[in-house]
């Protein structure tokens, strides 16, 4: 793009684009993400059901540690790989989610602390946790799918009232599809859709 | 008429200060690709803009790479509102 001198309408032209070409990208950035954490929380809830069902041994919930770790090295080789532009709606969204992430932390860590009796709670707990935090993205980044989405899930999630012991964990799984993965992929579809 | 602000009417700033408006900062690396400039052409029109107090520009390092961050100023923005408005009158919207 050279410096020359406009029209008039060009200049509308440039501006209605600019911001058409921004907000594409911000739309991907937001999903992947939601990917990152619904596909590794699912995969994880189905193989710490399945290691602890099958050996009954609990211990095989210490994995769930693996998550924090596993999806930060994703999401920072991701930043470090692009360049960067920040929005005032990305601070406010990354705000909101190390707020949650860190009573979600801290539930999990107390639960892992004292296993005596509504251990099995802590998903029921995390799932409300996400449901919030998905219903207020949505209402940032005026996406229906969110908040549809955080509904759909605290409903699917009390499920979990009536599900015994490790089970819990399946619904689990089933609610982080819903909350994360499937919203992920309508944005990535979306803003593909719109960048053809 | 109202004469519309030279600083801004012109296609690569006008550019550059439209995709700030919708960010909170964006990297030169990233202005460059979206307005599809060459590095040398952008950065005098990004030193333009920064003289004019429209935007701030930040040099910083993420670990050993040089990074520019730009961010829009109070004062830019109510340049591009203005210039904005003017351009509706001349279009006659």
């Amino acid at each position: 793009m050279e410096e020359k001198k406009i029209s008039e309408a060009e200049s509308l032209a440039i501006i209605t684009q600019m911001i058409a070409t921004s907000r594409a990208r911000i739309e991907k950035r937001t999903a992947v993400p939601f990917l990152v954490w619904g596909y590794s929380t699912t995969i994880l809830s189905i193989v710490v059901w399945y290691l602890v069902s099958s050996t009954a041994n609990n211990n095989w919930s210490f994995l769930w540690f693996l998550l924090p770790f596993v999806n930060l090295i994703i999401l920072f080789n991701r930043k470090k790989s692009k360049p960067m532009a920040t929005t005032i709606i990305d601070k406010a969204i990354k705000a909101i989610w190390i707020f949650l992430g860190s009573i979600g932390f801290c539930y999990s860590v107390l639960s892992f602390i004292d296993q005596s009796n509504s251990w099995w709670n802590i998903f029921m707990i995390i799932v409300l946790i996400m449901s919030i935090g998905n219903a207020i993205t949505g209402f940032l980044l005026r996406y229906k799918v969110f908040w549809i989405s955080a509904s759909l899930s605290i409903a699917v999630s009390m499920i979990m009232l009536y599900v015994q012991g490790i089970d819990v964990l399946l619904v689990f799984a089933a609610c982080f599809i819903i909350i994360d993965i499937i919203p992920g992929h309508i944005i990535l579809w979306q803003s593909r859709r719109e960048r053809a | 008429m109202k004469e519309l602000d030279p600083l801004l009417h012109s296609q690569l700033r006008l550019a550059v200060m439209s995709i700030l408006m919708s960010l909170e900062s964006a990297e030169f690396t990233y202005l460059r690709d979206k307005t599809e400039s060459t590095a040398g052409n952008l950065s005098v029109q990004l030193d333009k803009l920064e003289k004019a107090g429209y935007i701030t520009v930040t040099k910083s390092f993420v670990g050993r790479k040089p990074c520019t961050s730009c961010k829009v100023t109070a004062i830019g923005r109510v340049a591009f509102g203005e210039y904005v408005e003017t351009i509706k009158t001349y279009l006659g919207y």
